[in-house]
């Protein structure tokens, strides 16, 4: 009972803790199609919290209770339990053992917010009057954005893009998004692309499609696809 | 095998399990007036300003017509009732008529078709025109934005416009109506024809004191999949969706934890989640006597410089 009380009182709490259910509505954060994931599965946690000790954030098993080293700072777990509305808490208030173990039973997935980004693989419409757009168009195989020439891996509104199109990989200027925009910024009902030669030049020679005003103020390779847009909007 | 005993901290877990307290309406920000202490300070017997205080309060003296209130969206509190901050309010107020003093707002609603034509340094003329049909209109005080939507050459465009932004030089209405839902951004999900404005379009007339003429049309949405469930959406501007409804979906409507029959009996419920008639009633009055007053003002200087230009005529012609 001495050699490993933290232990012991753990296995206790666990025991007591398996038969609660998560309760309420799912977190804010999860995404539309994992709903149903969540109706399902539930993983409870067991997290080691020390006081003023450097720590790393890790869930664990109901087995991995042992294991003492493994700790999660206070406002960490804070953090966390707000994400997923921790429904129940154990506290354990054991005598003569540095460490306290709050036992929550969580949904564990993925909790981002659902983002609505240009990102790796993203189906992208290409908008000039290329023929390797075009035939992109006609097989139904958009092109796939597999690189992002910006050091944040989302591509934004004038970005320059790799794509990979009709198995060939070529470079392209992002000219319209579905995202939401700041105020003044158009908004597209899909994701346009203009495809551009490795030296600059764009591979069509018209644009059918109005391109945001706010591109205008670009400088280098843009310039040239400005000269053969249509509209601006 | 274990560690080296210690003493457990139960301030520490104390102050740990706060979390997990219920939630209490949270307390004010230090940089917003509470309520009670404004309306002390405005009632107080020392205070300069009563006979302002007393004529604000009593909204008697002027009639303000009814529809003000839903022309002037934008003036109506914030609706949430603890978190409004009154004199953010008024200082936006203040903002926002001295905005309108010099652009003219017109009234529009959802459904109606605008052109807005803003500043933009790289545009040819210094000047961005875009005509659409405003899809939604919301937000409080000087956050208030619309948004148009058009389709341009095939492609469907949406521009998200402050009304209070300084860049707006002009804001038209080319067609003054209504439609069937607050909002219209079932659009996304319909043919391009219900989205579509020429970019020259006249603008139709409407005769002052007219009802604002209200679109009844019902929008035929594309085969799914679209941006959003709107089978759940109470739409009436759109084909009936009857064929999206599952059974599953009509029981749980049923549910009397979804149908919530209690809640028209709920009088606090009522009271929380809308701002009081009596404070939107002054708050109206008051942009309402300002507006008078910046209509005579125009009205004024509108005289004045064709007096001006009847001059520069008559020395001309001398």
């Amino acid at each position: 009972m001495g050699d490993n009380p933290s232990l012991l009182h753990a296995s206790s709490k666990a025991s007591t803790v398996t038969s609660l259910k998560a309760a309420g509505p799912p977190s804010k954060f999860t995404k539309r199609r994992d709903m149903q994931k969540e109706s399902r599965a539930e993983k409870k946690i067991s997290i080691f919290i020390s006081k003023g000790s450097n720590t790393r954030k890790k869930s664990f098993d109901s087995e991995l209770l042992l294991r003492t080293d493994n700790v999660v700072r206070t406002s960490e777990l804070f953090a966390v339990s707000k994400m997923n509305k921790i429904a129940q808490a154990g506290v354990c208030l054991c005598k003569g053992v540095n460490t306290c173990v709050f036992s929550v039973p969580t949904q564990l997935f993925s909790t981002s917010p659902s983002l609505n980004q240009i990102i790796k693989l993203s189906r992208m419409k290409v908008v000039d009057n290329s023929m390797l757009g075009r035939r992109a168009e006609l097989a139904s195989k958009p092109a796939r954005v597999i690189h992002i020439y910006n050091k944040k891996g989302i591509g934004y509104l004038g970005d320059k893009v790799l794509v990979a199109i009709m198995g060939e990989k070529k470079r392209a200027y992002i000219v319209g998004l579905r995202q939401t925009q700041k105020e003044n910024v158009p908004r597209f009902d899909s994701n346009n692309i203009v495809l551009v030669e490795d030296n600059g030049t764009p591979t069509g020679t018209r644009i059918r499609v109005p391109i945001p005003s706010c591109l205008r103020n670009k400088e280098g390779d843009f310039t040239k696809i400005l000269s053969i847009a249509t509209k601006f909007v | 095998m274990a560690a080296p005993c210690r003493k457990v901290n139960y301030q520490f877990v104390k102050r740990s399990l706060r979390c997990f307290e219920p939630r209490v309406i949270p307390c004010r920000w230090s940089n917003t007036l509470r309520n009670q202490i404004v309306e002390k300070h405005r009632h107080s017997p020392l205070s300069s300003t009563r006979e302002l205080v007393k004529q604000q309060d009593d909204p008697s003296d002027v009639l303000v017509p009814r529809e003000f209130r839903f022309v002037h969206p934008d003036f109506l509190p914030y609706p949430i009732w603890n978190r409004r901050d009154r004199v953010r309010e008024k200082l936006e107020r203040e903002d926002m008529l001295k905005r309108r003093a010099v652009l003219d707002i017109p009234e529009f609603y959802v459904g109606s078709i605008m052109a807005v034509s803003i500043a933009d340094k790289n545009a040819p003329g210094k000047q961005n025109r875009f005509v659409g049909i405003c899809i939604d209109r919301a937000g409080h005080g000087l956050n208030h934005y619309f948004v148009l939507r058009n389709a341009i050459d095939g492609q469907g465009v949406e521009i998200k416009y402050d009304m209070y932004n300084p860049l707006l030089q002009k804001i038209e209405v080319l067609k003054m109506e209504k439609r069937l839902d607050p909002q219209l951004y079932y659009l996304r999900d319909a043919p391009l024809e219900y989205s579509t404005f020429r970019l020259d379009m006249e603008p139709v007339p409407i005769s002052k004191g007219a009802h604002v003429p209200l679109n009844a049309i019902k929008v035929k949405l594309n085969p799914r999949p679209w941006s959003r469930r709107w089978e759940r959406s109470n739409l009436k501007g759109v084909e009936p969706l009857d064929d999206y409804i599952t059974e599953k979906m009509k029981k749980q409507k049923q549910h009397p934890q979804i149908q919530k029959t209690w809640e028209m009996h709920d009088l606090m419920l009522k009271a929380r989640s809308s701002i009081d008639d009596r404070e939107v009633d002054q708050i109206m009055n008051e942009v309402y006597k300002r507006k008078e007053k910046i209509q005579k003002e125009k009205l004024q200087k509108r005289g004045q410089e064709g007096k001006r230009e009847g001059k520069k005529a008559q020395e001309v012609r001398r």
